[in-house]
């Protein structure tokens, strides 16, 4: 069991190391954490909303569209029905000449939708805002003064969960804080490399000159960031751009959902795999997108190690109550708290450290995100101590999905 | 346009989660070298309680009946139960590192030699007091390592089992057949043991090889444990 502790000792030292790296980096940039730079003038957009069956959304989010605190002149709204097959081209009408509609007598998919609304954008810039999603009034105002520098192509927003009522929208919610940390944190270090649908705003120019986004790609929004990346672009964050998503209220929907987003992402990679070490891409391809593809891998060692545990533990238990008659009362009677308490040695302290540098990193999400701990505290501990052991489950059945070139389902 | 690489990041990061690394091991290694330190001195109390044990017995024999036979057991149920403790904490879990320090080796072996001053004790205990009790040497090796599942856990796990039932009425002393004490390599000579798990029940009866429940549940009721 030699090799199983060393391999755990690394996988440990990649962890706490990207950790680290993001601690410093706040540290470093702590002073521009909540200041971005102002528009001197402000430029048209588009704002493109492909919608699939959104009946009970669309209507949300083209209202949070229409409120943003932005010229109206300026501002164009493009709604692309992708074929649904329920009342939303109907709720689309409703807001009569405010919205520009596409209809698609057949379903496409998200990017070509995207794409589609990409040729008949009028605005400088373009922004995607998933249907079941929806913007905060300030935001736009917020995003636009990062065009100023030509090098920008795309700024994110700081995405938010729409609803946290249940076990999984509550996880869900600490996670998307977490995210929005480790967003701005990216964005310090020229390294963001997913632009999420929920109001990612796009020079309309990069995009064309990209030719827009991959139609066949499971992960549309990490691909076109990788592709920016690679044309020598830079990609921002606004912390004080907010916009909201739904996220999967039941388990069936989130597992779906990140198995399609974790094979995008593996997928990616091995697409843009050319950018791994090389210096040319910074931070991004000398340092992030490795870790990232290994700390995958890594990911999916310690859900093997930790199947291999559970196996062992409990084909052991089983094994010693068969020894003794199946009397059961042994196993309660002999409970010795500092008995264990004992026998807890170096490993149990590295993870009681990276525990600690964890939570604490997530605490600092919830303060950026201007999100006090009072008001999620469950989702808090749920995210800390029960969902690693969930992604880890989600990560494997991604990659065992792409091994055995599963069909992938949007 | 070339992107720009914070080196200097990556380098204080490298530098900064080694130590983290280091500090954890350093805390791991100085815990169990206290954990030792503790077995220590728990194995050094209960060696002072078997002497003045011991002294009670030469009390015992010199003076015949004037010492009564339940302080004497009544001594050695008390020291059952520190020996017993002591040995929970010394029987770690598998892959425990502490049992590649040398200095966990060398509190074992003292353990081991305690075991067998003890078994002794309670042997006398028994014949001089007609006691009920029964003793069994449990006798184990590394060899068991080479098994699995590890028959000298299936019958330590077994044997703490019975020790759960029949509490103060059964008295078990493990030993390590590879610790090289003379006392230790006498004994394995003695009864001639080449196979591990070996029992030695009140000194006499002798089993190479696991025991199940039900074999050794029958030994024990022919010695009026039932």
């Amino acid at each position: 069991m030699q090799w199983l502790n060393f391999i755990n000792y690394i996988v440990w030292y990649i962890f706490v190391f990207l950790a680290v790296v993001w601690l410093l980096t706040l540290f470093r940039n702590r002073e521009n954490l909540g200041k971005g730079p102002k528009a001197g003038r402000l430029p048209s957009v588009s704002v493109l909303i492909p919608a699939y069956n959104e009946e009970r959304n669309i209507s949300r989010a083209i209202k949070s569209v229409l409120n943003l605190e932005y010229p109206k002149k300026l501002l164009e709204v493009i709604v692309i029905n992708d074929g649904s097959k329920d009342r939303t081209l109907e709720k689309i009408r409703k807001f009569g000449k405010k919205v520009k509609i596409i209809n698609n007598p057949k379903n496409r998919g998200k990017a070509y939708c995207l794409n589609q609304g990409l040729k008949h954008a009028r605005g400088e810039l373009v922004a995607c805002l998933d249907a079941d999603s929806v913007v905060s009034p300030k935001a736009l105002k917020k995003m636009v003064g990062y065009f100023e520098d030509p090098q920008i192509a795309a700024v994110t927003p700081a995405l938010k969960v729409l609803k946290k009522e249940n076990f999984w929208e509550k996880i869900q919610h600490a996670e998307y804080l977490l995210n929005i940390f480790l967003r701005k944190i990216l964005a310090f270090l020229d390294a963001v490399h997913v632009t999420p649908g929920v109001f990612t705003l796009y020079r309309k120019s990069v995009l064309l000159e990209l030719g827009g986004f991959d139609e066949k790609n499971l992960a549309e929004d990490m691909e076109i960031a990788l592709r920016i990346h690679e044309a020598g672009y830079k990609i921002e964050n606004e912390l004080k751009a907010i916009s909201y998503t739904l996220c999967p209220a039941r388990f069936k929907e989130l597992l779906k959902q990140r198995i399609r987003w974790y094979r995008g992402g593996i997928r990616n990679s091995l697409k843009y795999r050319h950018m791994f070490f090389r210096s040319k891409y910074g931070n991004l391809g000398l340092f992030f997108l490795p870790a990232n593809f290994i700390a995958t891998f890594a990911v999916i060692l310690i859900f093997f190690m930790m199947l291999n545990y559970g196996l062992v533990v409990f084909t052991d238990i089983v094994r010693k109550a068969g020894l003794v008659g199946w009397d059961l009362s042994v196993f309660l009677s002999g409970f010795d708290l500092f008995g264990y308490l004992f026998k807890l040695s170096t490993p149990f302290f590295l993870t009681v450290i990276s525990l600690f540098i964890a939570s604490w990193i997530l605490l600092k999400s919830f303060r950026i995100s201007r999100m006090p701990f009072k008001k999620n505290k469950p989702g808090y501990f749920l995210y800390l101590l029960v969902f690693p052991f969930i992604l880890t489950v989600f990560w494997t059945l991604a990659l065992l999905n792409e091994v055995f070139r599963v069909k992938a389902k949007w | 346009m070339r992107k720009k690489f914070d080196k200097s990041i990556i380098l204080s990061a490298l530098i900064i989660s080694a130590l983290i690394f280091l500090a954890g091991f350093s805390l791991g290694y100085v815990l169990n070298l206290e954990k030792i330190g503790y077995l220590e001195n728990r194995i050094g109390a209960l060696s002072d309680n078997l002497r003045d044990f011991q002294f009670q017995l030469l009390f015992f024999d010199f003076f015949g009946g004037n010492v009564s036979c339940p302080v004497l057991k009544g001594m050695l149920t008390g020291i059952a139960e520190d020996y017993e403790k002591i040995g929970s904490k010394l029987s770690a879990g598998p892959g425990d590192e502490i049992r590649d320090y040398s200095d966990f080796q060398r509190v074992l072996a003292e353990y081991y030699k305690t075991s067998i001053n003890y078994w002794l004790m309670a042997e006398k205990v028994r014949d001089s007091c007609k006691a009920k009790f029964v003793t069994i040497l449990f006798f184990i090796s590394k060899s068991c390592e080479k098994y699995t599942p590890n028959p000298c856990d299936d019958q330590a796990w077994v044997l703490t089992y019975l020790k759960q039932k029949f509490d103060g009425d059964l008295l078990i002393f493990t030993i390590s057949a590879d610790v090289d004490e003379p006392s230790i390599q006498a004994l394995k000579t003695y009864y001639n043991f080449t196979e591990f798990p070996s029992l030695v029940i009140n000194g006499k009866k002798t089993f190479s090889g696991f025991l199940p429940l039900e074999n050794l549940s029958a030994i024990l009721c022919e010695y009026g444990l039932c």
